[in-house]
Order: C-alpha cells, then structure tokens, then sequence
C-alpha cells in the first residue's frame, strides 16, 4: 500500500504549497490608511484646557540577550525611542488645540492634570506596538489600550526635509482617543481636575499648609476641598514656584525636542532601510518555502506518477518531474540563504544605527538629570522659604495635620 | 534693611519675599541660558544644510510640504515660550508656556551624522566606477559602503553594492 501513502502525502504537500502560494498574494495596505486627526474649531476656555504631561516611554528591554536578539531589540534605540515616541505624541497633542501645555515629562515628575504612560512593545520600521494608559490627576482612570499599525511606505519614499513619522496614523488616533475621552467629562470635571493638581503641587511642596485643602476617598481619587483665599501670601509665592516648575520642564522638552530632531533623519533612514530588509527578508521565507513544497510536490508526484507509468514516454516525464522538483527543492534552499543575508542586514543595520544613536541618548539623559539635578538644589530652598512664609503669616508651626 | 531694633512683621515678609526673587532670579537666569545653548545648538545643527522633498498632501488638514531650510527660524519658538513663562509672574491663571520649538527644520544637510568616509585598506579599484564618492553618505549608506569594500566574494560584494545604489537612489 506503498502508493496511497505517497498520494496522501502529495495531496498534504500541494495544500500546503496552496496555503504558501496564497501567502504571498495577502499584502497589507500601505500606504495605510490615513487617520485625520481631530481639532478644536471653538476657544476652549482656559480653567477647561487641561495641560498634558507624556511619561518618557518604558522601552521594556528584556534582560535576556537571546530574548532581545530573538525580538530583534537593540537597547539603545529601544532607550531613544521611549525618548523619541513620546515627543511626536506631544507634537500631535498640540496641534489638536484641545489641551493647554502638553510636555513629555521624566519620570516620576508631577504636577501636570493628565498622565499618559506608554510602554513599547514592538518598534520596526515595519510595524509599531505600544500599550499606553492614560490617567488624570484625581485618580480617574481614562482609558488603557494597545495601540499597533504598519508603517505608512509614503513616509520612506521621499525622505523629506522634515520627515514624516510613519507611524503618523497611530498618533493620530491617540490623539483622537483622548480628545473623546475629555468629552466625556463635563466642564465642572475639567474645572476639578486643575483646581486638584494646582494643590497637589503644593500639597506636594508645603504639606501643612495646603494638605487639608484635598481629600482623598476610599479609591484613592483627589478631590479639592476647598481654595486658598484670594491674596493668601503663601498661596502667591506657591504660584510663582509652580510657575518656574514648569519652566523647568520647558527646558527640560527643549532637550527632548533637539534630541528628536538631532534623531530625526538618521531614525527614518534606518526604519526605511530596515523597512525594506525585513519585507525582503519576509519574501525571501514565502518563496524558500513555496519552491521547496512546491518541489517536493512534483518529487512525490513524479515518483507516483513514474510507479504507474505504462509507456516510456510517461516514465520519462515522470523522471523530469523528480528532477525538476529536486531543483526547485534546492532552490528553494538557496533562497534559504538569501533569507539569512537579509536577516543578517537587518541585524547589522541595528547595530549600526545603535552605535550613532548611543551618545545621543546619553547626551539627553545627562543634560536632563543635571538639569534636575540643580532643580532640587532650588526646590529645597523654596520649601524652606514657603515653610517660613507660612509660619510668618500664621504664627502657627508648620507641621502636617490639623494645628491644635 | 533699617539697621539694630527687632525686625517689623513688614521688615520680615520683605525679608522673605527678596530671597524669594533672588532665588527666583537665579533660577530663571540658569533656564534662559539652558534655553540659549539648546537653541544655538540646533541653530547650527539645522544651519549647515537646506532641504527639500516632496512630503504628503495635505489631506489631514496638517500642513507639510516636506520643504524646509536650513538654520531658518530654528527653535524661536521655544525661545518665546520660555521668556513668556518667566515673565508670567503673578497671573493667577498663567500655568507657564512652553513655545513649540517644533518648528525647527531638521535640515536636510545638518544631523551630525558625516565624518568616517570609507574605511582604510581597500584601494579604488575595488569601487565600481558609477558609485560616487560617498562624501554625502549618511549612515546607512557609509555602512554599506564600507561592507561592499571590504566583502571578499565577488557575488555578494556586487550585491551589496547594488544594495548601496538602490539605497542612494532611494535617499537622492
């Protein structure tokens, strides 16, 4: 029953080659679709534009080497795209006009009404991943999502002067997510989130003064008690700090935005390149695979066909379709060898962009932690003059909790 | 402050508020000039070169016309929005500025990204004769340069030096 067997496999081998052949006919729509994002046609009033702030990205590097070679991740350009990623999300932000100052932050840096919190997932030139979760500063929790796209071939195409991001459409829909997820909160919400984070800030820095205008609920949700009375002294000089905080933090964005433009063309050329290595790479394995099933079709449909073959011109057709399908087997092999020199590009291409892009990430990091650095210094003097401040206009010891 | 005698409440709280602007002072004297360096450093970043391409249309409402020259308006922006968050004193709804500073060409010739040349030991003869001199190769393009250089086998040097011409091509 040598026979059945074999056409049994021959029929397993050409649904295989089928399910390879329509492989190759799937194609992902690039360009991609656009996504428009949305922008405010009316002035918002001002106690309703809550100001924005972007946690600089968790790159989420795997400590096992094998891991990140296996997920292809260079750490260094995973580090400047968890700097990178959070700066084009700004830029988006701001041009929406539906927020009032967005700023991509360090981390552990309060102060601003609403967090967003990204972590990378995949990044290639091909396709990009994130999980991002997005927070106000009450507690409320607005929405946590996985954002994934493919790269829009249009930003690869012409390398323009200011290059596109390729991912565009991704940020684009963050923007318009938490521009419906603002809409769903009304205008006495907005107005509460900025009265919480005006006197979480100064909770922050003169607890015994400002720390019983908040209550916290049984969630662990902020709410404003009540406000500091029209010229109170402390409250004035608390304004003035939290203005130079958020001077700080303009700098600091300064940084991050010549970091990104300094990255800039280099990142693009390397997604680019990549870009194309890994779609080479990806149809380099659909063919190997496709010859050498296709292949070992025609061997065991030709030995098949050679086993019943009543007149020689039959065995020898037979013959040729074994031959025949041995060499696309063998080519299919070959093309096995293409597929590693992609891979070993792709590889290359990391690493060498990895290489540029390490002293610009160190560059960034130790501008920014030297520039926060000598903040503190500041900031420990200014608690000290608010503490003062308030025990001259009260009279009372500045200590947490009710003065008795 | 009027010398001997105890301090007033008033002498106190003046007091109090000229350390608070002397810090102030310093503190916004150390932003201005974080903000200058930044700002002369892409200045001259984006000022060594121009730029052009054709960008997308503008079917988002979102204006890019892929065009920009270099060193031209670079990171005024964020210059003004610092100065408007220092000057914001005492505005009670003023929760700072920042300026954009997006508006910075990142310039088609800046990037920092030259220096190298080809690698050292290979001779002209191994550079095929329509391959240019590689002086604007940016990253991508020297690495390729320098593998195609320095590949051995034949067949997959010609390789990667079709691959380096149709990255220069893509890049032109």
């Amino acid at each position: 029953m040598k026979g059945p067997s074999i056409r049994r496999a021959a029929v397993v081998l050409a649904m295989a080659a089928s399910a390879a052949l329509s492989a190759c006919v799937v194609q992902d729509q690039r360009p991609t679709e656009r996504v428009v994002v949305e922008k405010a046609t009316t002035e918002i009033p001002q106690e309703q534009l809550l100001d924005v702030g972007i946690m600089l990205f968790d790159p989420n590097i795997p400590d096992d080497p094998e891991e990140r070679e296996k997920q292809r991740i260079f750490p260094d350009v995973r580090e400047a795209e968890a700097r990178y990623m959070p700066v084009v999300l700004r830029d988006t932000l701001e041009g929406t006009g539906y927020w009032g100052q967005v700023r991509v932050l360090p981390r552990n840096v309060t102060s601003m009404d609403v967090y967003i919190r990204g972590t990378i997932i995949k990044s290639t030139g091909e396709e990009l991943e994130f999980d991002l979760d997005v927070t106000d500063v009450t507690g409320r929790r607005w929405f946590s999502k996985t954002y994934k796209g493919k790269a829009d071939t249009r930003a690869y195409k012409d390398i323009p002067s200011r290059p596109i991001d390729p991912f565009e459409a991704l940020y684009h829909t963050v923007a318009n997510d938490l521009i419906a997820a603002r809409r769903e909160l009304s205008s006495a919400e907005l107005v509460q989130i900025r009265q919480v984070s005006d006197m979480r800030f100064a909770a922050d820095l003169a607890p015994y003064a400002f720390g019983e205008y908040l209550q916290q609920d049984r969630d662990g949700r902020y709410s404003v008690v009540r406000l500091p009375a029209d010229g109170d002294p402390v409250a004035q000089s608390m304004q003035r700090v939290r203005e130079r905080d958020y001077s700080l933090i303009d700098t600091l964005n300064e940084h991050y935005s010549s970091f990104n433009s300094t990255m800039s063309e280099p990142y693009t050329n390397w997604r680019k390149y990549s870009y194309e290595e890994l779609e080479a790479e990806s149809e380099a394995r659909r063919q190997a695979m496709t010859k050498q099933i296709l292949g070992a079709v025609a061997v065991v449909g030709g030995i098949v066909a050679g086993s019943g073959a009543s007149s020689s011109a039959a065995s020898a057709a037979a013959t040729a379709a074994v031959i025949g399908g041995a060499y696309a087997f063998k080519s299919g092999f070959d093309q096995r060898a293409e597929v590693k020199m992609h891979s070993e590009t792709v590889r290359q291409l990391g690493e060498s962009f990895q290489m540029e892009i390490q002293p610009m990430v160190v560059d960034v990091e130790g501008r920014t932690l030297q520039l926060k650095g000598s903040a503190e210094e500041q900031y420990a003097e200014w608690r000290r003059l608010l503490k003062e401040l308030y025990e001259h206009e009260t009279g009372l010891p500045a200590t947490v909790g009710p003065a008795t | 402050m009027p010398g001997g005698g105890p301090l007033t409440r008033e002498d106190r709280r003046a007091q109090i508020d000229a350390r608070f602007d002397e810090t102030f002072a310093v503190f916004d004297e150390r932003m201005r000039k974080e903000q200058e360096a930044v700002s002369k450093e892409r200045a001259s970043r984006s000022g060594s070169g121009t730029g052009s391409g054709g960008g997308f249309e503008d079917d988002d409402g979102i204006s890019r016309d892929g065009s920009g020259t270099g060193g031209e308006a670079s990171s005024a922006g964020g210059e003004g929005g610092m100065n408007g968050a220092y000057d914001g004193e005492g505005e009670g709804n003023d929760r700072g500025t920042r300026g954009d500073g997006q508006e910075e060409s990142s310039g088609g010739g800046g990037g920092g990204v030259g220096g190298g040349g080809p690698a050292g030991g290979s001779g002209p003869s191994d550079v095929p004769s329509d391959i240019p001199d590689g002086s604007d190769d940016d990253i991508v393009a020297r690495q390729l340069r320098e593998a195609a250089m320095k590949e051995t086998d034949p067949e997959l040097r010609e390789r990667l030096w079709a691959e380096y011409r149709k990255y220069k091509k893509a890049t032109q």
